[in-house]
């Protein structure tokens, strides 16, 4: 009597497997025990053993079939034998798509449990490496997905079932017009701007172009400062050969004296003073021994300048502002502190005469106060030069034998290289650091 | 003292407010509505689409009845009474607005009357109570343009607003503004018997319609004497001075309606506290219809968006699924819009100009209704025509208008069609009843 060879049952919620490979044909002798075939699951890949010796008389499927299991896939007998009762009817093997249907109503449990596990993103150089289980190619051919566009779940990374019925079902639909331009930009968004989120024709296009999507609820004409400032930014960067050094100075001594004018009850506008208007009062002692830094560019001509006219950023309402305080380097540190935060108001309330903004020999500004660290100030043309303040930071030094952590405030040089040098920029911010180091002997002096 | 803390509170009880609060209530919010007029339905059900198409219904019965002899029906001593016609629309407008207050309580929602004005970004004042509100939705609507021109104080002189108030209708009215709402009324009062005259400033009535489309509904009014590219310069007891070719000339008018579109509501509810985003343009939102202010929305007419009902219905709905968690977005590609003159005109999207300024490549195709069983068999040699604006490079509908009959109750398939952007090959595929004047649509498109 012939013998039926069944699609195994592998586990309780596979209903139906592939059948990959024919490993033995149709009249070839075969042995027990010996393959006949390989069939997969959503997960894995099974052989199919034979259970006796015999011929294989028939096979009921091709390869790439998705049969229900348990049932007959193939015949082992004698020669001649009778086998047509074993031939699966037509309603054994239950419909393609509602098969399909059955396996995604089962998956989403299964997907849940998947996605709450990190899963690697796939990079397009694998594209050849990664596997597509049969079963997810299938599937993904017929929805018109792209397998290798998907991220795999399987054992490395392997594109299986559920990945593409995840894809599938985590979409929205694509609208008719969508669908035919996806065919050709291939990029589709998970979500669209149509009718219940269905992807529309513009969805596409925009996913794969680079047109801002329109978003914008204002729309405002660049007018006043902001126009002044825009003009100015570019003319600036457009017309000298910027360059920023980074450093940093031991604000130890700096922050001590901080404290100690912050407490002291000898002047009330000694409190005011602060971390600004001391590295601005260190700047201004050591510019005089810099000409170059304090000087303007004006045509084929360099201008140097004896007094210091300092000029800096204000953050207004209205956007950047930059007053001057004129002749800075006659003042003492509280008549400089005194002057900073005059001009800072008059800027910010709009009181500001335009002479104030004007006749600028170098320029501070400071983000300290914004966390952060270095960065690359614009200079203000046609200054030569521009420093930059960022925030106190801790910094590992080595100090005889032991690491201490000193406070370090970050100074950031932009200079004009048509005219300075990267060694007399340099100087300059090392002599800067010395001179905030010693903040106390630079008052004293 | 009762609890007055809201989920959300809703200013105006119009289409942008009533149905957001229907809403929200039906998810379990807990919902105020804030309303200054004393009956819930906004200018829609109370001043504006509701009352005006009951009136115009009565005005084309008694049209029909008077000028159906071809098709074997002659009535005699056909008669409007106008006061008849003004209770039925009494009727009419007080069975909605009452729907709308049931509605109200069948969604748990919490009416005021008053006016509300913002006294933080959570607190709104009525009738100096305070109430407190997580999310707040302006639904204010908006109020008839009045125009800078001599004489407009006159006694003689009234807005859609006051229209209704009328006791009779005049013999001979002057309508300024021959927009949708100038154009409605022209057709209702002509079809009652009113002589009618239209002043429009521009060279075209119906200055976002179609040009072809406007000038055949132009012609088809009957009765009315539409002027354009006129200015109104004066307006006397019985009679209007206009300017037209640089002369001044005058037409009688006993009453004098004006049309001369609509504003934002935006003055008086404290806005400016909150720092709102807003101009006499109506207040800026977003496709979630949110403002500047995160827990602020607002909807209809006070956007300056589009200034429809169903617009404002829809733009509810969005405000209240943003505030629910829920996706969604408000989309202005596919609203229709109708004229309700006799004829109707309806329409949706781009018109042939519009959509070549916005840069589409289009196919155009039109056929006259008389084509169409249906129609010449209930509306004979009168004017109808479909017209389709395509989008040549994806085969997608930019825009539809559809003149004669009831093209009201059709126009919606085309937002359908629009929405799910259906190619012209995918709405070849689709049924439509036979025989109807919906076929038009068909069989408009399938010339491409």
């Amino acid at each position: 009597m012939a013998t039926a060879i069944i699609m195994p049952r592998q586990g309780n919620t596979v209903e139906s497997c592939i059948l990959v490979e024919w490993k033995k044909r149709k009249g070839e002798k075969i042995s027990k025990g010996e393959i006949i075939c390989e069939v997969e699951t959503d997960k894995a890949v099974f052989e199919v053993e034979s259970p006796e010796d015999g011929i294989l008389l028939d096979t009921f499927f091709e390869e790439g079939d998705d049969i229900p299991v348990l049932t007959n896939i193939a015949v082992l007998g004698k020669e001649g034998e009778d086998y047509e009762d074993l031939r699966p009817t037509t309603e054994t093997v239950s419909e393609e798509v509602e098969e399909t249907k059955k396996v995604s109503e089962e998956i989403p449990k299964e997907i849940k449990e998947q996605t709450t596990k990190p899963v690697k993103p796939k990079i397009t150089e694998d594209r050849e490496n990664v596997g597509v289980s049969p079963r997810a190619k299938r599937l993904a051919e017929k929805k018109g997905i792209d397998p290798y566009s998907v991220i795999g779940s399987g054992p490395m990374g392997r594109i299986i079932e559920r990945d593409i019925l995840e894809v599938i079902n985590s979409s929205e639909p694509l609208t008719p017009a969508a669908k035919e331009i996806s065919a050709a930009s291939g990029s589709v968004p998970k979500e669209g701007t149509g009718i219940g989120g269905r992807v529309t024709s513009r969805d596409i296009l925009l996913s794969s172009s680079t047109v801002l999507e329109e978003d914008v609820i204002k729309e405002e004409t660049i007018k006043g400062v902001r126009k002044i400032i825009s003009d100015r930014m570019l003319e600036s960067l457009q017309n000298s050969a910027q360059l920023t050094l980074n450093s940093s100075a031991d604000t130890s001594a700096l922050l001590a004296l901080r404290e100690t004018f912050k407490n002291s009850t000898l002047d009330s506008r000694f409190s005011k003073v602060n971390i600004n208007d001391l590295v601005m009062f260190a700047v201004i002692k050591v510019l005089p021994n810099h000409p170059i830094i304090n000087s303007l560019m004006l045509g084929d001509k360099i201008r140097y300048y004896e007094n210091i006219h300092l000029g800096f950023a204000v953050d207004t309402q209205r956007g950047l502002m930059v007053p001057t305080i004129k002749n800075a380097q006659n003042l003492s540190l509280i008549n400089l502190s005194n002057e900073v935060k005059r001009l800072a108001n008059a800027c910010r309330d709009n009181k500001v005469q335009v002479e104030e903004l004007n006749g600028g020999t170098f320029t501070i500004t400071n983000l300290g106060n914004f966390g952060i660290d270095n960065f690359t100030p614009v200079i203000n043309l046609p200054q030569t030069a521009i420093l930059g303040v960022s925030r106190i930071n801790l910094k590992p030094m080595q100090i005889g034998s032991e690491i201490k952590f000193i406070p370090h405030i970050g100074l950031s040089l932009t200079i004009n290289h048509q005219v300075i040098d990267g060694v007399a920029g340099a100087k300059f911010l090392q002599d800067l650091a010395v001179a905030i180091k010693e903040i106390n002997l630079l008052i004293a002096r | 003292m009762t609890d007055k803390k809201y989920d959300i509170i809703i200013i105006g009880a119009g289409p942008g407010g009533y149905l957001a609060a229907e809403r929200a209530g039906a998810i379990g919010k807990k919902v105020l509505i804030i309303e200054k007029e004393k009956s819930l339905g906004g200018v829609c059900l109370n001043k504006g689409c509701i009352p005006t198409k009951t009136l115009l219904n009565s005005a084309k019965i008694f049209y029909k009845a008077q000028n159906s002899d071809m098709y074997g029906v002659s009535v005699s001593d056909a008669k409007y009474d106008f006061v008849k016609a003004m209770k039925w629309k009494g009727k009419v407008v007080d069975l909605m607005t009452k729907g709308v207050a049931y509605q109200m309580k069948r969604f748990n929602v919490d009416v005021v009357q008053g006016k509300a004005k913002f006294i933080d970004r959570n607190t709104i004042s009525v009738n100096e109570e305070l109430y407190t509100g997580e999310n707040i939705i302006i639904a204010t609507g908006s109020f008839p343009v009045i125009p800078p021109i001599e004489g407009i104080n006159n006694a003689n002189v009234i807005t859609s607003d006051e229209v209704f108030k009328i006791s009779e209708p005049p013999k001979n009215l002057v309508i300024i503004g021959g927009g949708v709402i100038g154009l409605e009324f022209a057709s209702y009062f002509s079809m009652i018997g009113v002589n009618v005259t239209v002043l429009e400033m521009l060279p075209d009535v119906l200055p976002n319609v179609d040009a072809e489309i406007a000038k055949l509904l132009r012609n088809s009014l009957k009765g009315c004497d539409i002027l354009t590219n006129v200015q109104a310069k004066k307006i006397e007891d019985n009679k209007v001075v206009y300017i037209q070719d640089g002369k001044e000339v005058s037409v009688n008018a006993d009453l004098v309606l004006l049309a001369t579109g609509r504003i934002p509501n935006v003055n008086d509810l404290g806005l400016e506290i909150i720092n709102l985003d807003y101009s006499k343009k109506g207040i800026v939102v977003n496709d979630k219809m949110q403002t500047n202010i995160p827990n602020v929305y607002a909807t209809g007419d006070v956007t300056g968006k589009s200034l429809l009902a169903h617009s404002a219905y829809r733009m509810g709905e969005v405000a209240v699924n943003i505030i629910a968690g829920k996706n969604d977005r408000m989309r202005y590609n596919a609203i229709p819009w109708v004229v309700y003159t006799n004829p109707e005109l309806a329409g949706i999207g781009f018109t042939e100009e519009q959509a070549k300024k916005e840069g589409y490549n289009i196919k155009v195709s039109s056929m006259q209704l008389r084509a169409n069983g249906r129609f010449y068999a209930e509306h004979g040699n009168e004017k109808g025509l479909c017209k389709v604006i395509i989008d040549a490079d994806t085969d997608l509908l930019l825009g539809l208008f559809l003149l004669g009959g009831v093209s009201s109750e059709i126009i919606h398939s085309a937002a359908v069609i629009i929405e799910s952007e259906l190619r012209v090959k995918d709405i070849k595929e689709i049924i439509f009843p036979h025989p109807t004047v919906s076929e038009a649509i068909k069989d408009t498109l399938w010339e491409l």
